[in-house]
């Protein structure tokens, strides 16, 4: 920061200069790591416990629930991974033959 | 008399960037409130390929001069519209103004579909594609290549897991490689022990909404920072469309692949891989010293995205041989900062020459558009430019190496010998150069602008006797991609 910057921003780059280093480390600390590492935990199991039960309702009624929907679309990404790749190494391939064929370009 | 008109002239001068503040302001606001997006990504290309939600784009040129295509390989956290921020501020397009043939690897927005996909499918399968598919186009041998961030990771991956891959050069920049020294974002999965899958969302992937919040870890004040320096910078149109590009790239991460997540964390974060050389793609080992190109790594700190530390040492493990003294391929650490200069390996073991020299320029980020942005862009594509021309797979030095200490200079990229090894054993060796320090086209000095190159060893033996994992590589394919608008498409904005 330069002398002829403002006044508000030569307070403002002082207090940045010593908050921001010790926010820095406090996020970097194992314990910040380990506490935000238990609420993601805690959150995922929230949500996979009301899916739970949300899935349980669908069921008594005999109809599909929405993490149902989401085994189907999971494969269905399996089976389009194993497509593109197919796809992919058949181009390889073909491309390969093609070189091999003509000599390289 | 004087005081007085100093007096005056600062009235004026305050009173009229206050008036320009909130003309900005209320442009600002405006263009936020109505969802008028910045204007990005706006390069003229065309897309030559896709697979999935992956494409090639191949930007237009009106004259390529550099023989070798150049590939981009992007990562898989971010857009990749900040290599291609805005006219006049744009990697891409200082490329392409280089003469070089630049095509970009883009790999879309991860969805269900994506989600079973795995490091070795962008490996073994879209990097090959694209290269075959470059080749197919300008009927050339080989391409350069140059991953940014996550991607460098990718191209590493690709050029050790393949070690005939027809790539030129390897170039990196802002690659994580030390992810110990990452901060709270891979400490959650590394000391806390917190599982990739605890954060999956209904996709299977990792939201983008988590990896944007473990960015804004890195740097807990940026926000509040941004603010501040927006505020005072309000008056200049120039910085307000850069904070208004940056901004909108900083928060605009794409969700990250589900399968790929575990794989990441056990093999960057908890094993630190690409430091203790214990890389895999699927059952492969694929050691980093096999990587034989001639590399290139690029760093400019700090980023808020890339902590101090978790580039610095990405040339240290490459296929490094110090028992060769007359290996000819080399590899360079080229960095935007003079903290950084040097080989970053602190071991006494791994220590292969002092910093080529210290300078304390001002510090450097490549997302700003600066002046310094402008001479990290003219330096890198210089590095690259010499390793396109000429035949031959690896280029020899263009340095005139002199008896003289570095030293600031007005010459274009003279070399300077720096340091000689001190006994036989020691192959390793380096030269320190400096990039234009006047260029008619940018019309600014280099201050950011040195470099160190290093020897890259032969291959060790086990790598020579080891077959490539992927014979047979593709070569031609015929026909032309479909034309594409120069400005990008509304879900990429």
């Amino acid at each position: 920061v330069t002398s002829t910057s403002p006044l508000w921003r030569q307070l403002f780059d002082q207090v940045d200069g010593a908050v921001t280093p010790r926010a820095e480390a406090l996020v970097r600390t194992a314990e910040f790591a380990k506490g935000a590492a238990t609420l993601v935990e805690l959150r995922t199991l929230a949500h996979a416990n009301v899916l739970r039960l949300s899935a349980r309702f669908w069921h008594l009624l005999n109809l599909p629930a929405g993490t149902d929907l989401l085994k189907v679309r999971t494969q269905l990404g399996a089976l389009d991974r194993e497509a593109r790749r197919l796809n992919v190494r058949l181009d390889l391939a073909e491309q390969s033959a093609q070189r091999e064929r003509t000599g390289p370009p | 008399m004087t005081s007085v008109q100093d007096r005056w002239s600062r009235l004026r001068e305050h009173i009229g960037r206050n008036a320009l503040r909130i003309r900005n302001g209320v442009k600002l606001a405006g263009d936020s409130t109505l969802g008028r997006p910045p204007q990005v990504g706006v390069s003229a290309k065309s897309v030559v390929w896709a697979e999935g939600r992956a494409e090639l784009w191949r930007y237009h040129s009106q004259s390529v001069e550099h023989r070798v295509p150049l590939l981009i390989v992007f990562s898989l956290f971010s857009k990749n519209y900040i290599l291609d921020l805005s006219l006049g501020n744009s990697f891409v397009e200082h490329l392409v103004g280089a003469g070089f043939d630049v095509s970009m690897l883009d790999w879309g927005i991860p969805d269900e579909r994506d989600a079973e996909n795995l490091l070795g499918d962008y490996v073994d399968d879209y990097i090959p594609s694209a290269i075959a598919r470059i080749r197919g186009l300008t009927s050339a041998d080989e391409v350069n290549g140059l991953g940014y961030c996550f991607g460098g990771n990718l191209t590493f991956l690709h050029a050790a897991h393949h070690v005939d891959s027809p790539i030129r050069s390897l170039t990196v920049m802002a690659t994580p490689v030390d992810f110990t020294r990452m901060g709270p974002l891979t400490d959650l999965f590394g000391p806390a022990g917190l599982e990739a899958d605890d954060v999956l969302d209904d996709s299977g992937n990792v939201p983008a909404s988590v990896i944007s919040r473990g960015f804004r870890l890195l740097t807990p004040t940026a926000d509040v920072a941004r603010v501040a320096a927006l505020w005072d910078r309000l008056w200049s149109d120039e910085y307000v469309q850069g904070y208004r590009a940056m901004r909108m790239w900083a928060v605009d991460h794409i969700p990250f692949l589900g399968a790929a997540a575990p794989e990441s964390v056990r093999m960057f974060v908890r094993e630190n891989a690409m430091l203790t050389d214990r890389l895999h793609v699927g059952n492969d080992a694929v050691p980093v010293r096999d990587i034989r190109v001639p590399f290139l790594t690029v760093l400019a700190k700090p980023r808020p995205h890339h902590p101090a530390g978790g580039s610095r040492a990405a040339d240290r493990p490459v296929g490094l041989d110090r028992q060769d003294a007359a290996a000819p391929r080399r590899r360079t650490h080229w960095s935007g900062s003079g903290a950084d200069h040097g080989t970053h390996d602190h071991s006494p073991r791994h220590r292969l020459h002092p910093p080529a020299f210290r300078l304390s320029p001002p510090r450097l980020d490549i997302n700003q558009g600066s002046r310094r942005d402008q001479c990290l862009k003219q330096s890198s594509s210089r590095l690259l430019a010499r390793r396109s021309a000429g035949p031959g797979r690896v280029r020899s030095s263009t340095f005139e190496p002199t008896t003289s200490p570095p030293r600031w200079s007005e010459r274009p990229w003279t070399a300077y010998p720096r340091w000689t090894p001190p006994r036989s054993t020691t192959s390793s060796w380096a030269v320190g150069f400096r990039a234009a320090s006047k260029d008619s086209t940018w019309g600014a000095t280099s201050p950011c602008s040195s470099a160190t190159t290093t020897c890259l060893g032969r291959p060790s033996p086990a790598t020579a006797r080891r077959p490539c994992r992927r014979p047979g590589w593709p070569c031609t394919r015929s026909g032309q991609g479909r034309e594409m608008p120069t400005s990008p498409p509304a879900w990429r904005r």
